[in-house]
């Protein structure tokens, strides 16, 4: 499981905090390899869960851990994912 | 004093300002970025603002020290409010102090943009006629 937080806007789409299941804790290495799963993954869930959240989807940044990182990143059981619509201080 | 902190209290302008004059400071910038009462033709009443607040303390203090390095800063003072900020009340404030005039406006020009593209901190609008927007 990976715990997922979004943020302002998405808020709307979805609940500030939640978990979703990244892999089968019980597969091998070479299983395990294959059904690693990066933050774009990630986003297709998402946007399963919720079609209306695309086009915000579409503009947001990530960050894994409090470190912001690309899409690319791939997710491992026990990561924190913060999901960031632009933002908007000052 | 080098101060960065995100606080749900109104900010007190004059006070760190007070505590910015410096010996070697020819010249100090400050901005204060503030709440109007409109935005795109609608009557704001307040903005609120929200934050992931461990990232936006590490990532402010990330800017600041850059900032300053770069600009050869004798000081910075970034305070940027959380939470409900009235018309006319304070929502960022950032004290530039420098030798000259030059780099104390240009790192504090640097600092408010960067702020709002890079740092994660949201704002909600109030409208007088009872809608709220995410900006």
């Amino acid at each position: 499981m990976i715990e997922i937080q979004v943020f302002a806007s998405l808020t709307d789409y979805y609940q500030a905090k939640f978990f979703l299941q990244v892999a089968q804790e019980e597969l091998d290495d070479k299983q395990a390899n294959e059904a690693e799963k990066k933050i774009s993954d990630i986003f297709v869930e998402l946007e399963k869960i919720n079609p209306k959240a695309k086009k915000i989807l579409a503009t947001c940044r990530v960050a894994l851990n409090e470190e912001f990182c690309s899409l690319e990143q791939i997710v491992k059981a026990g990561d924190r994912l913060f999901v960031f619509p632009p933002f908007s201080g000052g | 004093m080098q101060l960065t902190y995100l606080t749900y209290e109104p900010i007190n302008i004059v006070s760190l300002l007070e505590h910015s004059h410096h010996r070697q400071a020819g010249a100090i910038v400050l901005f204060s970025g503030e709440t109007r009462d409109n935005h795109q033709g609608k009557d704001v009443l307040y903005l609120e603002y929200f934050c992931q607040e461990q990232m936006a303390q590490k990532e402010l203090e990330k800017l600041v020290a850059y900032t300053k390095e770069k600009w050869h800063l004798i000081d910075v003072i970034l305070v940027h409010r959380l939470g409900r900020v009235d018309i006319k009340e304070t929502s960022v404030l950032i004290i530039t102090v420098a030798a000259h005039r030059a780099e104390a406006y240009e790192a504090n020009r640097y600092l408010i943009d960067t702020l709002k593209s890079e740092i994660p901190i949201w704002k909600k609008e109030f409208y007088a006629d009872s809608t709220e927007q995410w900006q």
